[in-house]
């Protein structure tokens, strides 16, 4: 944890080649781990059935029907259609396979951790990001960066790529830029914080959502940041911007506080309501297995509506 | 230098009590100065903004602390300010300070009040920044000018004082003046004389000379203080006799007591008196038996521990050193060995020793016995000649080997042949002894009527006969005579020590004889003119200021012989014993000085003082202790106010935060045996492994145990109460019969503490056996050729072990009987081989302390017994086997012989 603290501090100061360098060589000396803790988390969360239930596009068999008109004829199955009069049509179960973009939040906010013994938030979203990318991957989908730094690829050997993906360095507080509209009915994955105005959230989303409404939003908040558990004189700094808000007495403004995130989350909640985008929260004191069911969930009944619309 | 006093109490910086006056500024500061805020970055800050506290948090020190550091803060104030409890009076005139300190062998007696005296005054003096001179009165030992230092610090002169220390010899005046005199350049100086109390000397010229620099104060100690003089005193048979000299002027009723030491620190006698008041000598007599009086080496004055109050005693009543050539005692027939008559005769008062001349000679004895020896070799007769001629005593006995040829090393030439007196061929009656002439040393001895003289030697006769002999027959033929060979002296007694020729060795008069003969031992001429020739004593012992015997150093010089009854002690020549081999003479201060005389003349214009208990003391340190410990406490309550309530804040409750502190407090204590764990391990059967620290090995060790005991509770009476894991670093060893140890690379080497409780539980009867687990690479032997990995660890673990030879184990050992008849001792592995001791130790009950094998039986005995196997099943009658043993002994072997017992009780 102070390696990190460290790290993120180096980043701050000097934003040199050999310190991003440095910076990524420990991040990437910290992927095994929160891979290892993204397999536990993925194996604890059910995965589920993950066929369509329908006739499409797919592997396996679905069923057999009478031909009709407009059939492809080389859809025939001759010899069950030589056991009878009829003809049959041999269809396949429909498999799609989608695509799950990912971001991260990765800048200052998320370096952040009230207590040592919590993952910081960053981490927190590492490692429920990557757990996802693993349960994705296993059903046989594609994922990748929404910044378009890593194109949607399928298996295991994605996943030591995206890792190192997430634990770069990005000082940006919002998705902003896409390289690519994303496919019709990707799935996006935004993690951060998003303690920024709901203004500035609504817009960037929008910006990047184009055609695709399957956008889910991972809060991950540590405890502290719901519960304000400090005491006495304190000077806040927000690690972002540098301001500096000097409170005298910290027990006195904890219920104004609290009420204010409250709001703020029922806001956030509220806007993806109206623009149909899944939200859930994490906190960093919680295991992530947990929320990881959650939004498992939720990417699983994308799929089977094909999406939400 | 402005003291103020508070009745007892003064203040030597007196200002700086106006610092208390800043004490309500400290205050209103304290009070007024916010502790700083915290820094907290939170990625939430953002919603700070616009959130207004509504009241300032309580930013002032809580009042307890507050008060607490106001009170630090005048301590520390008050520390500056030196206050001094009971402040002594100041040094008068304003130059240097001289202490003049009485060293002389009296100053021993008044040592601690001259001492504390000394550094009152140099606290004094170093309070008004005044160089201290010291000087001493005795001399240096070896030199003839006393001590003298300066001008020093406080701390130096503090540092000289310590080193001073009593000299056994009088105080020189003379000398100590003629010092001071030298030094004209200090004037202005006061002098401070810091006297025993008894002057040695004429102190005219030193008072004038002290008084000349400045001014002179004279302490002396109170007239019940002063020192006191042990002086020898003629006693009276059977006594041993001291004089006590008081000073004049002593009150009465003040005890004393005289005690008799013995060479090696014994109290062998002591008498109380008390002074009347007007006499200045107090004779005591201590009354003691012969044997006793013999031992006695030194007089002195119980709790007066100097020079003057001790007498050394020299070799006339010691124990001598005693020889007697050939014979020893332990012949068959002791009755006819002359060797048992001298022994028995000189037992009260010699220390006897048996040898040949050169190894006689050799121990240095003072006198050699020759009972009934002729002729000798040659060299032993150069030996023996040049031995009495460096001032041995040679005493020879007649008898029937002297009868023949020319005798050597005799007093008077012999007749050859004996005289018989009652014999067959006699018509003699047996020869009484004449009464001892004045000049003999047996003058005074009586002579017992029945003793009688049957057979002599016969002197030739000379014109020195007379003066040779020492004791004669009725008829005037010689019975013992005596002659000198330069500094040594040759004795004959013209009978046997037996009693062959006369019944002298069956009386009394025989011992005191020889008693007084062999006191002759290094006195030249036993009529006192001998000291006359040339020669010195050598220092033998020393006594130092304090009456303490010490090896002479070489600042000590030997007395010539002439000038020995003149001299008295000085620096050259401390008291002591003097001498040389063989040859003792005390030289003690009492038997050389004058009569004790005290300081009754000192000028009007000399200030005269007592000593006086001082009880100055600074308070600075304890009160900068007090602040410190305020300091220290503030410092505890601040720790507790940020730090505790955090705790209390995540914890929700004080229960954790004092689990925390109890955890704290006991983290060092987490293996220790507690007294009611001794208590249970000695009450019940306990199986134990010794602690690897290595967490697997460990836990292993545990299960596997766990299952051997329940495997031994199934199936046999031995019923083990649990299972203990052993730190032979910290863990009482003895309670366990039996102790697995489970070998691992893991584990650190075992100190030299721990080593030693292994080998003392080994060698006590306690038994280890040792698990290499690593079968395949063979245990071999623990010396040498084990291959195995864990065999080197073992090695390295038990290297400095006291480890027996050890052998293969036989087919027909106890170990494959003692419950389960086996054949092999499987574990995890099954390999035949198992090391034990080779032959066990007497007391052992043929118990091997060590039994060493490599079959992992842990991870066998772990293993569920569900689902045993048979290599389990046989591993675990292994273990039962093995306990059996460590419980039983060899109880199973023995049964191996009732067949062989029945057999016969059956013939």
């Amino acid at each position: 944890m102070s390696a990190q603290t460290r790290i993120h501090g180096l980043t701050r100061s000097a934003l040199n080649a050999l310190g991003l360098r440095t910076a990524a060589e420990t991040a990437a000396a910290r992927l095994p781990e929160l891979l290892v803790a993204a397999e536990k988390a993925a194996t604890s969360a059910r995965t589920g059935d993950h066929t369509q239930k329908r006739a499409g596009s797919g592997e396996k068999f679905w069923q057999f029907r009478e031909y009709q008109v407009g059939d492809r004829p080389q859809d025939i199955d001759w010899r069950q259609s030589g056991r009878s009069d009829r003809i049959y049509v041999k269809q396949k179960e429909w498999q799609t396979t989608q695509t799950v973009l990912l971001w991260c939040q990765r800048d200052h906010n998320m370096h952040y951790a009230s207590r040592s013994i919590l993952p910081t938030k960053h981490e927190a979203a590492a490692t429920l990001l990557l757990a996802s990318t693993l349960l994705v991957t296993r059903a046989g989908e594609m994922t990748g960066m929404l910044d378009g730094s890593l194109r949607p690829t399928k298996g295991e050997a994605a996943l030591q790529a995206l890792g190192e993906k997430l634990l770069e360095d990005d000082s940006s507080p919002l998705p902003h830029h896409l390289m690519r509209e994303p496919a019709r009915h990707a799935t996006i994955i935004l993690a951060g914080d998003f303690l920024l105005p709901l203004a500035e959230i609504e817009k960037s989303i929008h910006a990047l959502a184009g055609r695709t409404v399957n956008i889910l939003l991972l809060q991950i908040l540590d405890p502290a940041e719901l519960n304000l558990p400090f005491r006495g004189r304190v000077i806040f700094e927000s690690p972002q911007s540098g301001s500096r808000h000097h409170i005298i007495n910290v027990d006195t403004i904890r219920d104004d506080y609290r009420e204010k995130i409250t709001t703020h989350i029922e806001g956030l909640k509220t806007l993806c309501h109206h623009n149909g985008w899944h939200y859930l929260q994490h906190t960093t004191d919680t295991p992530p297995a947990a929320t990881l069911q959650a939004l498992w969930q939720v990417m699983a009944k994308n799929r089977k509506g094909g999406g939400l619309s | 230098m402005i003291d103020t006093h508070f009745g007892t109490l003064a203040f030597l910086n007196p200002w700086v009590l106006a610092g208390l006056a800043l004490l309500p500024l400290l205050w209103f500061l304290l009070r007024v100065t916010p502790p700083a805020p915290r820094l907290i970055v939170f990625p939430a800050a953002r919603f700070m903004m616009g959130l207004e506290a509504r009241k300032q948090v309580p930013s002032k020190t809580p009042w307890p602390i507050l008060l607490l550091r106001i009170l630090v803060a005048a301590l520390i104030i008050l520390a500056l300010a030196r206050p001094v409890l009971n402040p002594g009076e100041t040094i008068s005139g304003s130059g240097p300070v001289r202490i003049l300190f009485d060293n002389g062998w009296s100053s021993a007696q008044t040592w601690k009040m001259q001492m504390a005296q000394a550094n009152d005054l140099i606290a004094r003096a170093g309070r008004e920044r005044r160089p201290v001179y010291i000087t001493t009165t005795a001399p240096e030992p070896g030199k003839s000018t006393p001590f003298q230092a300066g001008p020093l610090t406080t701390g130096d002169a503090e540092g000289v004082i310590r080193g001073l220390k009593p000299q056994p010899w009088p105080a020189d005046y003379e000398a100590t003046a003629s010092l001071l005199a030298e030094d004209n350049k200090i004037s202005g100086t006061h002098s401070y004389w810091l006297s025993s109390g008894i002057a040695h000397d004429k102190p005219d010229r030193l008072i004038r000379i002290l008084q000349g620099q400045g001014g002179l104060s004279f302490y002396e100690p109170g007239k019940s203080q002063r020192p006191l003089l042990l002086r020898p005193e003629k006693a009276s048979p059977g006594e041993t006799a001291a004089l006590i000299e008081v000073p004049a002027g002593t009150p009465a009723g003040l005890p004393l007591t005289l005690q008799a030491m013995a060479k090696d620190g014994r109290l062998i006698d002591a008498q109380d008196i008390v002074t009347d008041g007007s006499k200045i000598a107090f004779r005591v007599g201590l009354k003691l038996p012969a044997s006793l009086q013999s031992q006695v080496s030194r007089l002195q004055l119980a709790g007066r521990q100097s020079a003057g109050s001790t007498l050394v005693i020299d070799s006339s009543s010691l124990r001598r050193n005693v020889g007697i050539t050939g014979l020893s005692q332990n012949e068959k027939a002791p009755l006819t060995s002359a060797a048992h008559y001298l022994a028995k005769a000189m037992e009260p008062f010699a220390d006897i020793s048996y040898g040949t001349i050169v190894e006689l000679i050799g121990k240095e004895v003072s006198t050699i016995i020759l009972p009934d020896v002729g002729a000798m070799p040659p060299e032993d007769l150069d030996q023996l000649e040049g031995w009495v001629r460096e001032g041995g005593l040679l005493l020879r006995f007649g008898g029937p080997n002297m009868t023949q040829g020319d005798n050597f090393l005799i007093p008077v030439v012999l007749r050859r042949g004996d005289r018989s007196i009652e014999g067959a061929l006699s018509w003699d009656k047996p020869a009484k002894l004449a009464p001892f002439a004045a000049v003999s040393p047996y003058y005074g001895l009586e002579i017992p009527d029945d003793l009688t003289i049957q057979r002599q030697l016969l002197a030739e006769p000379e014109p020195e006969l007379e003066r040779k002999t020492w004791a004669a027959l009725e008829d005037g033929t010689p019975l013992i005579t005596a002659d000198q060979l330069d500094n040594g002296m040759i004795v004959l007694i013209h009978t046997t020590a037996t009693p062959d020729w006369s019944n002298l060795a069956l009386s009394g008069l025989f011992v005191k004889v020889m008693e007084r003969t062999i006191q002759l031992a290094g006195v030249r001429n036993p009529t006192a003119d001998d000291l006359k020739a040339g020669g010195t004593l050598q220092p033998l012992s020393i006594l130092d200021g304090y009456g303490n015997s010490l090896r002479p150093d070489a600042t000590s010089e030997p007395i010539p012989v002439t000038l020995f009854d003149e001299m008295i002690p000085d620096s050259r020549h401390p008291p002591g014993i003097y001498g040389r081999a063989g040859y003792q003479k005390s030289f003690n201060l009492g038997a050389r000085l004058p009569v004790l005389r005290t300081f009754t003349d000192l000028p009007i214009s000399v200030e005269r003082l007592n000593y006086q208990k001082v009880n100055e003391h600074d308070l600075m340190p304890f009160i900068l202790m007090c602040a410190l410990a305020l300091f220290m406490i503030d410092w505890l309550a601040m720790i507790f106010l940020q730090a505790g309530w955090r705790l209390l804040n995540l914890r929700g409750q004080w229960a954790s935060t004092v689990l925390l502190l109890v955890f704290l407090c006991n983290i060092n204590t987490a293996y220790a045996e507690t007294p009611e764990d001794r208590v249970r391990y000695a009450g019940d059967l306990y199986l134990a492994y010794i602690h690897t620290g290595v967490t697997e090995v460990d836990s292993l060790t545990h299960r596997g145990l766990d299952g051997l005991s329940q495997a031994l509770s199934q199936r046999t009476s031995a019923e083990p109460a649990g299972i203990v894991a052993l730190n032979p670093e910290s863990d009482d060893l003895s309670f366990f019969p039996l102790i697995y140890w489970a070998i691992t690379p893991g584990q650190t080497s075992l100190s030299g503490k721990a080593l030693q409780k292994i080998q003392t539980y080994l060698d006590h009867g306690g038994t280890i056996l040792i698990d290499t687990r690593d079968q395949g690479s063979s245990v071999s032997s623990l010396g040498s050729g084990g291959n195995g990995a864990n065999a080197t660890h073992l090695r390295r673990l038990l290297g400095n072990l006291n480890v027996p030879p050890l052998m293969q184990i036989p087919s027909d050992h106890v170990l494959t009987k003692s419950f389960y008849l086996l054949d092999s001792f499987p574990g995890r592995y099954n390999s035949a081989t198992l090391w034990i001791e080779e032959t066990s130790t007497n007391g052992r009950d043929g118990v091997s302390s060590l039994i060493i094998g490599s079959n992992d039986w842990i991870s066998s005995w772990a293993a569920s017994q569900a689902s045993s196997t048979r290599q389990q099943e046989m591993s675990l009658r292994f273990g039962i086997n093995v306990m059996m043993y460590a419980l039983t002994g060899n109880y199973k072997a023995d049964q191996v012989h009732i067949p062989h017992i029945l057999e016969r009780l059956g013939q």
